[in-house]
């Protein structure tokens, strides 16, 4: 008899383990983005991916480059506010990204803001965090990143 | 999110995905992101092939991606 309870609690212990790595395995890291570096960039949307696991929003620049640009889960996107759907951003729509780079160059990164008009859309996920607050002051003063804001003598806030 | 119109079908992820674990430079375990042109890139474009069957025929949100570009083509 307790062997066989012993038997099933390694058998519940081997299949909790087992649901754990599943878990843990779902989700990734954003090592890959460089999350100091905050920077604009202007383009004009070419896709709007409202897909899981990660929203996506492909921006082509002034000079032809095509940039990629990772977001939340869309189930993350329909609760913030303002609110976001797979209408939300189209082709041909002229669009601010406040984003933070790959860190080994190439032409993608994590949303941090979406500024479209007048409205600023936080997609963002893990890999970029920017403040709200001094974007929204830095922006009309021309600042293009963070470290250009911080080198002029721009505070974060508190 | 039935309030806004939309349901979010979790097997999406296996086709839209386009971050993966690698190792750097280290042999250290890393995540990347693939852009599109590069090996492996997958295409999010909306899922209409994965549409649930279940639901009603015209429920917003469950159509094909209204930014879905046939014409638009990632060149380089």
């Amino acid at each position: 008899m307790k062997k066989s309870i012993r038997n099933l609690t390694a058998i519940i212990l081997a299949g909790v383990l087992a649901a754990s790595y599943q878990v843990a395995s779902a989700h990734h890291s954003f090592a890959m983005f460089d999350r100091d570096r905050e920077e604009v960039m202007n383009g004009e949307v070419v896709r709007w991916a409202f897909n899981s696991p990660h929203t996506a929003v492909y921006i082509r620049t002034d000079d032809g480059e095509v940039w990629a640009f990772e977001g939340a889960a869309p189930a993350s996107l329909v609760t913030r506010s303002p609110a976001m759907n797979g209408f939300t951003f189209q082709p041909g729509d002229e669009i601010e990204v406040v984003m933070c780079p790959l860190r080994d160059g190439r032409t993608g990164g994590a949303i941090g803001f979406i500024i479209k008009g007048d409205e600023w859309y936080a997609p963002n996920d893990g890999g970029c965090g920017p403040n709200l607050e001094a974007w929204q002051d830095w922006k009309p003063k021309g600042y293009m990143s963070k470290q250009e804001a911080l080198d002029a003598g721009e505070v974060l806030p508190e | 999110m039935e309030a806004a119109g939309l349901r979010i079908r979790y097997w999406e992820c296996a086709q839209n995905n386009n971050t993966y674990l690698t190792t750097d430079e280290d042999g250290n375990p890393s995540t990347q992101y693939r852009l599109p042109g590069e090996p492996g890139y997958v295409d999010p474009r909306g899922v209409p092939t994965t549409r649930n069957p279940d639901l009603p025929a015209g429920l917003t949100g469950q159509e094909k991606s209204p930014v879905f570009d046939d014409q638009f083509d990632f060149v380089f």
